[in-house]
């Protein structure tokens, strides 16, 4: 499962992102954890992705794609799943798609501001599907403007940090306003990182999974090296130091019978005196869930103390 | 037409469209309720648990959510039909542009209603006009029975290889969405023989051909997107053809239908009036009477907005002195609202030019009386008298303007 170079690639030549994206970082582990990755049909909100990916007449996407406007990735997946569902019925689904899976992909904008009622209403309606939300928290396709999921105090070129302005002064839990809809099968926080290189495709493989039954929401940071301003090559590094400050915390949601119950997969050595919920969900991914058994603990000393001393050498899996 | 296929049903155009959905075979319809084309989703639901509707009903949370979801089933090769009026059709505007880029035959059932402010949930055009050049082939039903019929036609042409176009079958709110009338639909023989007419929606680039994958709908740079839209325009140059051959086999088959203009009286006529949707009864019978006193007048209503009937116009008024164009939308700041205005260039560079006057009625719901279009077809005959050559005149505007 974990020997990615075997799977099928659904991300081809010809991208046209920024040196250092970590979109397709994101994308390309999330179809391919799907059952059957070639039935995996996606709709994307506009954004970086859209422009990295598909500029006509050149796209990058080996599976079928396409594009709709900026705030109803929601309505989108409703609408592929209906004519899913429609032809399967009338039995005129064209060969080779007897396991088809709609996958929504949508920015943080798209997803937090413009989109949030879309996401919200497609939760209500539970409907099967994958929603993935590729995070760089904020508009970073139109130049780093603050969006709902710019953490606090974060410096964007709309919350500008300097005299008289003040940085960004809300935050946004997204995965805490999708769990307000009772129908939602399973949510997850993940990121990108050296130190827990599989925990998004685990996610993603647990979110296929669950979506069979209804929507399932990926929640995924994905640092963008020219909004956030670090060099190109470090956007796994800058995942591990999310992680292991807790600004990125890793957890997920899982629905059992009417219950949404949470799961922490990875607790930060400086929060340790402060938890008391009890004990770490360790075994959270039936498959290889030695991420974190090797790298867990052992990595919160090595956290780098400010970004231009990061070394790519300092970790990983636990191998120095 | 050797063999009867049709059965008698009283019904309302929402019906009628509602009916005219399930008869098609449609597969998947995405709605949000909206006054007066609310009633076309709750029929279609209905019909869906009664089991005479066998595709999808998904109910959204929003106008641009429900034509987003008729976007993306269309995308996946599914016969879709979105209804929707006003505000909504405003709210979903995004889509509704985006749908013909993305050449998609998605059939939009539009009761037409005022939009705001103030609110006001009459009949008008109002709504549909801002998407006049969106690229969709547009429609204007005069009664509940052409709102049926125009759906099959809508499916057919819009599905055509060679158009692949979203067509709007737009109808009066209340006029015609809520007036209850005796119709002909068809009964078991004609369905099954609209539907082998009509057959299976066939998309090339449908999203669940799984074997041969395509990306749709993505960004086009400077290269190649006047292209894009160009293929547009070839488009609708192509339905006047497919849309004959449409209306022959449906009036040859099952019952005559109009297609592109519907003319009364023209023949011998020195003035004429142009209207759409459902006030063409009201000046019909108005020029019925005057014809009656020896008036030399006849009436022409444009069925298909867009593509304009060009062509049938410059040969049907043509030879006329003046012409009175009765919109039922405003325009602001400009000489000719927009169906007058189609008007008037359609005519332009003729041998000779007749006299284009152009009127804002009905705006909102407001009755046209037929002693106001006795005035008109008299205003007609002395073109010298006209105030107005640069605004329309709006009829019956209390200390408004006088005709």
């Amino acid at each position: 499962m974990s020997d990615h170079a075997e799977k099928f690639c659904p991300l081809g030549n010809g991208q046209a992102a920024c040196a250092g994206c970590t979109i397709n970082q994101t994308i390309e582990p999330v179809v391919s954890a799907a059952p059957q990755p070639k039935q995996v049909i996606a709709v994307g909100a506009s954004g970086c992705s859209i422009v990295a990916q598909y500029i006509y007449p050149l796209t990058a996407w080996k599976i079928n794609f396409t594009h709709v406007i900026f705030e109803t990735t929601g309505g989108a997946m409703t609408g592929m799943e209906a004519a899913y569902k429609a032809l399967k019925n009338k039995g005129r689904l064209p060969p080779g798609a007897d396991d088809v899976r709609v996958l929504g992909i949508a920015g943080d904008g798209a997803t937090a501001d413009i989109g949030l009622g879309s996401l919200l209403g497609w939760c209500e309606r539970g409907d099967p599907g994958l929603y993935l939300c590729y995070d760089n928290n904020g508009y970073q396709n139109t130049g780093t403007q603050s969006s709902g999921t710019s953490p606090k105090g974060s410096h964007t070129t709309t919350t500008p940090h300097g005299y008289q302005t003040s940085p960004k002064a809300q935050g946004k839990d997204l995965i805490k306003l999708v769990l307000c809809q009772p129908a939602v099968t399973y949510a997850a926080m993940t990121t990108l990182s050296t130190l827990w290189p599989h925990d998004l495709e685990y996610k993603a493989e647990a979110a296929f999974e669950a979506a069979k039954h209804g929507p399932a929401f990926l929640h995924c940071i994905s640092p963008c090296p020219r909004g956030w301003g670090y060099p190109a090559d470090q956007a796994r590094i800058i995942g591990d130091i999310g992680i292991e400050t807790g600004v990125i915390p890793l957890y997920h949601v899982i629905k059992v019978g009417d219950e949404h119950i949470w799961y922490l997969d990875f607790l930060p050595e400086r929060y340790k005196e402060y938890w008391n919920g009890g004990e770490i969900q360790k075994d959270i991914h039936p498959i290889g869930n030695g991420s974190e058994a090797n790298c867990g603990s052992k990595t919160c000393s090595q956290i780098p103390q400010k970004l231009p001393d990061i070394k790519r050498t300092s970790t990983v899996n636990g191998k120095t | 037409m050797t063999e009867k296929y049709f059965v008698i049903k009283p019904g309302d155009g929402n019906m009628m469209a509602a009916q005219a959905i399930t008869d098609a075979d449609t597969d998947v319809v995405a709605v949000y309720q909206i006054t007066p084309s609310t009633q076309v989703s709750e029929i279609v639901a209905d019909m869906k648990r009664a089991g005479e509707f066998t595709g999808e009903v998904r109910v959204l949370h929003g106008e641009i959510e429900a034509y987003t979801a008729c976007y993306t089933a269309s995308q996946c090769g599914a016969r879709t039909a979105g209804p929707s009026c006003s505000q909504g059709l405003l709210y979903a505007s995004e889509l509704l542009h985006a749908m013909s880029g993305a050449r998609l035959p998605i059939v939009i059932l539009a009761a037409n209603r005022e939009v705001s402010a103030p609110v006001n949930i009459h009949a008008g055009h109002s709504d549909v006009m801002p998407f006049r050049d969106s690229g969709a082939v547009m429609l204007f039903a005069k009664n509940a029975q052409e709102v049926y019929d125009f759906t099959f036609l809508a499916f057919k042409v819009g599905e055509d290889k060679r158009i692949q176009l979203p067509v709007w079958v737009n109808y009066d709110g209340f006029e015609v969405s809520h007036t209850t009338v005796i119709n002909k639909v068809l009964n078991e023989a004609g369905i099954k023989k609209v539907r082998d007419w009509l057959g299976i929606y066939d998309r090339p680039c449908s999203m669940l051909n799984i074997e041969h994958p395509h990306s749709t709908g993505g960004l086009v740079l400077p290269n190649y997107f006047m292209e894009v839209k160009y293929a547009i325009l070839q488009a609708m140059q192509n339905v006047p053809k497919v849309m004959t051959e449409a209306a022959k086999f449906y009036s040859e088959n099952f019952w005559p239908v109009h297609s592109f203009v519907e003319g009364y009286e023209l023949e011998d006529a020195e003035y004429a009036i142009v209207t759409m949707g459902s006030r063409f009864g009201t000046v019909k019978e108005a020029v019925r009477l005057a014809r009656a006193n020896g008036e030399k007048v006849g009436a022409l209503r444009i069925i298909s907005f867009r593509p304009f009937p060009v062509e049938q116009i410059r040969t049907m008024l043509g030879n006329k002195k003046a012409v009175a164009v009765l919109d039922r939308s405003a325009v602001y700041g400009s000489a000719m609202p927009p169906l007058c205005g189609d008007i008037a260039s359609s005519l332009a560079n003729l041998p000779t030019v007749p006299r284009t006057r152009s009127f804002v009625d009905s705006m909102g719901g407001r009755v046209l009386t037929i002693e106001q279009v006795f005035k008109i077809i008299e205003s007609l005959k002395h073109p010298e008298k006209w105030e107005m050559d640069t605004r329309s005149t709006w009829i019956g505007v209390e200390k408004g303007d006088t005709i």
